[in-house]
């Protein structure tokens, strides 16, 4: 062997050592990493957990539906509807536009009871809009604030619902109580609100306005005055 | 010699263009996806690690995962995007990174497909929270699958060339002293690929 093939056969070895030790250093620091990844995932879990933390669930008094939905209208009424709302849901104002006026004719005339549960998924404003309105159920003006707040629904995302407001909208209805306006304030109901939307979210809800007529949902072209008439009327033949 | 040098480093190089002017091309171009890659992640995290409610609804929205692992998911994914933009933007195993990026993508590209198949009406929640829209609410699932595939063919491309510039990994393992097989990167070092000053230093080294 000339001293030169040596030269090249050592090289190589070298070469190779060295591709090893390179080899073995990625191994470890790629293991490292995907290690660090798992365990930030599993950290994230802990921080947002801890961060859900719950309020307590205070019920308002007419909260007594399923999934403590505030029940509207006659306890004898023949038919069942349940209505899943969020405040700030440009859909369900127009909805309220529309139906609200067939809807309160339903209720007054006791064909039709309603489970309002309400929902609160698009932002603050919304879960300040639900908190108010369950405190305007525990002192039995459920209806008359929900009309209420949807007469002039602000813009969704556009910081409405303060709470002022809420307290002024709820003066228009009656609701002047100590009660209603430090619940408004303190958001009293915040844990209830949350558990609520937590609830329809489990259900299976995935849009508002959703409406069940005795548990079978209305399709979009349904939310009209005379669809929504016909529906009960169909049900309470059943 | 260094002719020959040259030329295994180049086949050494499995599939990437022989001359060093396009070499010089692929890690200037890997670094720029890497980087935009990264700043996406970081970008799509931050925007959803805030409203944690949020996601749990937008990852039941797609119900697809059974519900005890709809809160697990939906609140370690948005760490993990962070921390997957973070490793991309330093250039920390960019080729681990890139090939996790990947895989979410896939995952994302096939629950959204499988949303849009079924009807949901749903917002993916990829640069937001998402979750359910209201029946008005206009779905967007084509856009959002031609996005989410456009960066998965990105996360692969950097799979296969993680090489790049302004990396952690290039600083960990040096520029390339020799030519090595491509299988040897498991993580996407830059040796693979090695720059012209790099291979006159090995010719010179030679005696």
């Amino acid at each position: 062997m000339t001293a030169a093939e040596r030269r090249e056969k050592v090289a190589a070895a070298r070469a190779a050592a060295a591709a090893r030790e390179r080899r073995r250093r990625q191994l470890i620091i790629g293991s490292v990493v995907a290690a660090v990844l798992v365990l930030i995932g599993v950290i994230g879990f802990a921080v947002q957990n801890s961060r859900e933390e719950s309020k307590p669930v205070v019920l308002p008094a007419s909260a007594t539906g399923p999934d403590n939905a505030i029940v509207v209208g006659k306890a004898d009424a023949p038919v069942t509807l349940d209505f899943y709302e969020d405040f700030q849901c440009p859909a369900c104002g127009s909805l309220e536009r529309t139906t609200g006026s067939t809807i309160s004719d339903l209720i007054d005339s006791g064909d039709i009871k309603i489970n309002y549960h309400i929902m609160s998924f698009l932002g603050d404003e919304s879960k300040r809009a639900a908190n108010a309105s369950a405190a305007a159920a525990n002192e039995g003006k459920f209806k008359e604030f929900h009309d209420a707040l949807f007469v002039d629904q602000p813009e969704e995302h556009t910081g409405g619902y303060q709470t002022d407001t809420l307290i002024q909208k709820g003066a228009s209805v009656g609701l002047t109580s100590d009660a209603f306006v430090s619940a408004v304030r303190d958001g009293k109901y915040d844990g209830y609100v949350a558990k609520v939307d937590e609830d329809a979210s489990r259900s299976g809800v995935t849009s508002t306005p959703t409406v069940l007529v005795d548990g079978k949902q209305l399709s979009a072209d349904q939310l009209t005055p005379d669809g929504l008439r016909a529906a009960v009327s169909a049900a309470a033949k059943d | 010699m260094t002719g020959t040098t040259a030329a295994s480093v180049a086949s050494g190089d499995a599939g990437d263009a022989g001359t060093p002017g396009t070499r010089r091309f692929a890690r200037v171009a890997s670094t720029v996806l890497r980087v935009g890659l990264g700043i996406l992640w970081l970008a799509a995290g931050a925007l959803k690690i805030n409203d944690p409610d949020g996601m749990v609804r937008s990852v039941r929205a797609f119900r697809i995962l059974p519900e005890a692992l709809v809160d697990p998911v939906a609140y370690a994914v948005p760490f993990v995007e962070i921390a997957l933009g973070v490793l991309l933007i330093v250039g920390l195993t960019v080729r681990l990174a890139a090939a996790i990026s990947a895989v979410l993508f896939a995952v994302y590209i096939a629950a959204i497909a499988s949303a849009a198949a079924r009807g949901l009406r749903i917002d993916c929640g990829c640069f937001s929270a998402g979750g359910d829209l209201t029946s008005e609410a206009p779905t967007h699932y084509t856009q959002e699958i031609v996005r989410d595939s456009a960066l998965l063919l990105t996360s692969l491309l950097l799979a296969r060339w993680p090489a790049g510039y302004l990396s952690v990994d290039r600083l960990l393992n040096g520029p390339a002293r020799q030519p090595l097989d491509d299988e040897d990167d498991l993580l996407g070092s830059t040796h693979g690929i090695a720059d012209e000053e790099d291979i006159a230093d090995v010719g010179a080294a030679r005696p």
